[in-house]
């Protein structure tokens, strides 16, 4: 019988793990590519008003930029990781432009904190070239492509919820009826032509309780690896749904790059490892 | 396997910091904080509110409605029509399609039936009860057609 001794030592074992570099560079990349994606171009340095805009545009893209090829790759994501959370609490939150401080920027930025917390320049990135360099002008070993896990499973508990405040939010008449999908698509596409008490009913009523049960369904499957095979290709195909239908700007993306912080290290590891089979060589 | 010191370390960041973050939503989501620092995940939550979905049609003197396209009445296409015509927004966006109506339209009794969105559903604004070519008696307002302010501007 599992007691809760037992459960406290798996715990500990898991949230304390090591484990293969590999996926935290992936998410690094991404997570570069997507910051650029939504900030590269507020952050433009003609666009800076004053000496600290300035400043922190520069920061944005010099910590983005080594951050994307693996040069100094810690120091470089924890400069990032600094200069995105100034952005969204002290310009955005607190300087009140609040065009940054959307869900799908407190996403980013959560996700480049927790990147900071991993060893993600320990693969896939300028860092690893130079330490395999090294290794072999030494007649060393090539180093382990090895690091504690607690960043990745922090950005599971970020899946985690918000999946679950999302489903919980949806948790209303308004929305289960499909009545607030169906305000979605008027407001989006229909607009007052909205054929309502139609057949649209019916797809949107079914389509909220779907959508409530896989984000519930998410919000526990992303802790549970049996799952996984399952589940997260259903979340990919929801997040890809939401990212053509409406205007979520980074947000699907830094969900399914997220996903890579879910699975287990060892299986992306293989996976990259497969194809990019030269990436393993000494 | 043997727990280190490291490894309780890092365990213990880990309740701390997901314990944060799975329940700093809670601030806005249960107890209705709106602090801009605390993130919520009320996804789309208020948009689409106040939105109109009405259907116009003429009275004749003997109680006969005609359905009217109020795109034809106008004389637009709804392909490139203005946002205003297409998407009615509140009462108001209602009230004012009426009023370009009832211009072209000369001295018509134009009639409305019209459900407006909120959080709880679809909510009846028009039954077909009054023409709009006149001036409204005075109604109670409907709750629920604006955005509660959930969403940060």
């Amino acid at each position: 019988m599992k007691t809760p001794e037992s459960h406290g030592v798996r715990l500990v074992e898991w949230a304390g793990a090591e484990g293969s570099t590999v996926p935290m560079a992936l998410i690094r990349i991404g997570l570069a590519l997507l910051l650029w994606a939504r900030w590269g171009e507020d952050m433009v340095l003609v666009q800076a008003e004053g000496p600290a805009m300035l400043a922190l545009s520069i920061g944005f893209f010099a910590a983005t930029a080594m951050m994307l090829v693996g040069l100094w790759t810690r120091a470089a994501t924890a400069t990032a990781a600094m200069v995105v959370a100034t952005m969204y609490f002290a310009v955005g939150a607190a300087g009140g432009r609040t065009a940054w401080i959307h869900h799908h920027h407190f996403l980013l930025m959560s996700a480049t904190v927790l990147c900071a917390l991993t060893q993600c320049g320990r693969s896939l990135s300028l860092d690893r070239w130079r330490a395999l360099a090294r290794a072999r002008r030494l007649g060393l070993p090539a180093p382990e492509e090895r690091g504690p896990l607690l960043g990745l499973r922090l950005m599971t508990a970020q899946l985690s919820a918000v999946y679950l405040w999302s489903a919980i939010d949806k948790c209303e008449p308004g929305f289960l009826s499909g009545a607030r999908l169906e305000q979605l698509a008027g407001f989006y596409y229909a607009g007052s032509d909205l054929p309502l008490g139609t057949a649209l009913t019916i797809v949107s009523a079914t389509a909220a309780w779907t959508v409530v049960a896989l984000e519930f369904a998410l919000a526990i499957g992303v802790w549970r690896p049996r799952w996984h095979r399952w589940l997260l290709p259903l979340g990919v195909a929801f997040h890809a749904g939401l990212y053509v239908l409406l205007p979520v700007h980074t947000f699907s993306a830094t969900m399914v790059l997220l996903y890579l912080a879910v699975i287990d290290p060892s299986a992306v590891h293989r996976a990259v490892a497969a194809v990019a089979p030269r990436a393993d060589d000494v | 396997m043997t727990t280190t010191t490291a490894t309780r370390t890092r365990a213990l960041v880990f309740v701390a910091v997901a314990a944060g973050l799975m329940l700093m939503p809670a601030y806005r989501q249960v107890f209705g904080g709106r602090s801009r620092f605390v993130r919520d995940w009320e996804l789309f939550n208020e948009v689409g509110v106040g939105l109109v979905v009405a259907a116009f049609s003429v009275r004749d003197g003997d109680g006969r409605e005609t359905p009217i396209d109020r795109y034809a009445a106008l004389g637009r296409e709804r392909r490139i029509a203005p946002r205003w015509l297409r998407t009615m927004t509140g009462e108001a966006g209602l009230l004012r399609v009426a009023s370009e109506l009832c211009g072209k339209l000369g001295p018509v009794d134009l009639r409305a039936r019209a459900s407006i969105a909120t959080m709880q559903g679809w909510v009846p604004l028009h039954a077909g009860e009054h023409d709009l070519c006149r001036p409204l008696p005075p109604r109670p307002q409907i709750p629920g057609t604006r955005p509660r302010g959930h969403e940060d501007p």
